[in-house]
């Protein structure tokens, strides 16, 4: 029983349809991945920052085997379009993820586009980046009224321990 | 055979151009239904006579209007009605049974008597549960896959 | 009349001696000569030494390939399914090939398979023919066997773990151009036919599996399928015979070269491999 290949069921597919066919959404992802590895962090339409990620990962993971490889070679020649960034994905986003074995990119949204569309946007960006991150960090200040407190109650506590030893020793 | 090649051709011409984006599924995913061109595998006159038009089937005696192995179906052949059984088909039946690459047919008397006297092609060897009806069919088959 | 006496005496007693020590070195050497026997000197018996083992041939069982092969059917395809299902699944496999033994078989190699029938004649019938096709995982993991008998193109779809398969012998081993070999339907059907009295062709147990760089000949156009599109990948047709250049290049409008650097469709398999592999080993030596 052999159901055609283009049925309209799409079950356990993976790959998202962009653009105008599978040529067309390979070009596509080839370019926003060129512009990830020369910028390492971009804006995007969701749907394309998602599919970007995967083959982003992926291009790390080949890159990591090395610049003699053959097939890293192709691969990297084949998806960067730019062919002055090769030398920088091997020499400087690999050794950047050495010690990791996946998540080398973050991907957050931000407000929808300002033009008529309205397209869902997001941000997608190579983890170890120089620009401010995405996520400011929390920092916990210690002259906040709450942590003086607590400091002082500390304190407190110390001392209290310190005179009861003193009064036990002799 | 060449004039069942060109059809298959036309046909996955024609499903090429209702889903442009689809691969060809192949012609020989259905068994046996009406006006399918067959082939008369036993030694009778009236089957291995040449006539300008091959045989086709004109009728299968199912519930649906499919006919699998052990059928009975009606033939027109050179321009007469003959009734025949399926011995063998193209498409892929069950796991363990055989699957020719002919749509292979026995022609067959109105009580169940086989027309010829051999079968010269293998014939499935499941076709020996329906003794009762053809057991004549059965024992003028030569060879059994 | 006695120092007579004693002689016999002696005679016979030496003449038993003689008689044991044949008895017993009888295994070793036929001739009456005991080559073995007392050089103790002392007139003791020699010592006892046990016969040597009788050497059993198990021929039941065939000889264990020396190659590291894993059955492609154990591998589990690309699915969202839970990985219990799996190794539930290669539990049963394993059990099975313990009661019968399923050869090392590739794509293009000649296999023998007895299947019990009902309906045959001894209860069992036979068929040889060669390995089109190798498909289906887990236990439902099936192989086609394609043959042409009195010119009449017969192929049998046989599941590996069916409990009617009785006897799976292998006749010739080897692999060819291509994983899939259908277009032999549309080949000519000289390629196709074997003979069911072949003899099995002895193989070696450890090195590479021969590759038959056979290029096979073909019908005239049409086929069932459009062999010549870069889709099926196929080396093992003589294009050049049956198809012009023009219509090689017009085949190549359906080549799609960016699917080799699609990362989306690859599927490692490697690390998988090894670790089923050594699974399987342990669970059959078990």
């Amino acid at each position: 029983m052999r159901l055609s290949f283009r049925a309209l069921i799409s079950h356990g597919r993976v790959a998202r349809r962009m653009g105008l066919g599978p040529e067309s959404r390979i070009n596509m992802l080839r370019c926003i991945l060129t512009g990830l590895v020369r910028h390492e962090r971009i804006e995007t339409t969701r749907a394309r920052a998602d599919e970007v990620r995967f083959y982003a990962e992926k291009l790390i993971d080949y890159a990591k085997k090395g610049d003699t490889d053959e097939k890293s070679m192709r691969m990297a020649d084949f998806w960067l379009t730019e062919k002055d960034l090769i030398p920088k994905l091997f020499k400087v986003l690999a050794p950047r993820f050495e010690n990791q074995s996946t998540g080398y990119t973050r991907m957050a949204r931000i407000p929808n586009r300002k033009n008529l569309d309205r397209a869902q946007m997001a941000v997608l960006e190579y983890k170890g980046n120089p620009f401010p991150p995405l996520f400011p960090e929390k920092r916990v200040s210690e002259f906040s009224l709450i942590n003086q407190l607590l400091k002082g109650y500390r304190e407190e506590k110390a001392q209290v321990a310190a005179t009861k030893t003193d009064s036990q020793t002799p | 055979m060449t004039l069942l090649n060109l059809a298959g051709t036309i046909l996955t011409q024609m499903t090429r151009l209702s889903h442009s984006r689809a691969f060809s599924v192949s012609t020989a995913a259905a068994a046996i239904q009406k006006l399918t061109r067959i082939r008369v595998v036993d030694n009778s006159p009236l089957g291995n006579t040449p006539y300008h038009r091959p045989p086709r089937v004109i009728h299968v005696y199912t519930k649906n209007g499919v006919g699998k192995v052990g059928d009975k179906v009606l033939l027109a052949i050179k321009g007469q009605k003959k009734k025949a059984v399926i011995v063998g088909h193209k498409m892929p039946g069950e796991r363990m049974t055989p699957r020719f690459d002919s749509n292979n047919v026995v022609l067959i008397e109105e009580n169940g008597n086989p027309t010829g006297t051999r079968i010269k092609v293998p014939i499935p060897s499941h076709l020996r549960k329906m003794e009762g009806e053809y057991s004549k069919l059965l024992a003028i088959a030569n060879r059994f896959v | 009349m006695a120092a007579c006496l004693r002689r016999t005496g002696e005679v016979l007693g030496s003449l038993r001696v003689l008689r044991n020590i044949q008895q017993q070195n009888e295994r070793f050497v036929s001739t009456s000569f005991p080559r073995h026997a007392a050089s103790r000197g002392d007139g003791q018996p020699p010592k006892f030494t046990p016969p040597p083992k009788p050497v059993i041939v198990d021929k039941t069982q065939s000889e264990e390939s020396l190659r590291r092969f894993l059955s492609p059917e154990f591998i589990p395809p690309r699915q969202r399914s839970n990985p219990v299902k799996f190794s539930m699944e290669r539990k049963d496999m394993i059990k099975r090939r313990k009661a019968f033994n399923i050869p090392e078989f590739y794509v293009g190699s000649v296999l023998a398979v007895t299947m019990s029938d009902p309906y045959a004649s001894g209860n069992s019938s036979r068929f040889v023919g060669i390995c089109i096709q190798r498909s289906g995982s887990g236990l439902g993991a099936t192989f086609i066997l394609r043959n042409v008998i009195d010119h009449q193109g017969v192929e049998m779809c046989y599941e590996l773990y069916n409990p009617r398969l009785q006897k799976i012998e292998v006749l010739k081993l080897e692999k060819r151009l291509d994983d899939n070999l259908m277009y032999l339907r549309d080949a000519l059907p000289e390629y196709s036919t074997f003979n069911f009295d072949m003899k099995p062709i002895p193989h070696s147990l450890s090195g590479d599996v021969p590759v038959n760089q056979l290029k096979v000949r073909m019908k005239p156009k049409p086929w069932s399928k459009r062999w010549e599109r870069p889709k099926f990948n196929i080396q093992g047709i003589r294009f050049d015979l049956c198809l012009t250049e023009e219509q090689m290049a017009h085949a190549q409008k359906w080549a799609e070269p960016w699917h080799q650097y699609d990362m989306l469709k690859e599927y490692d398999t490697s690390s998988l491999e090894e670790q089923i592999l050594q699974e399987v080993q342990k669970g059959l030596a078990k």
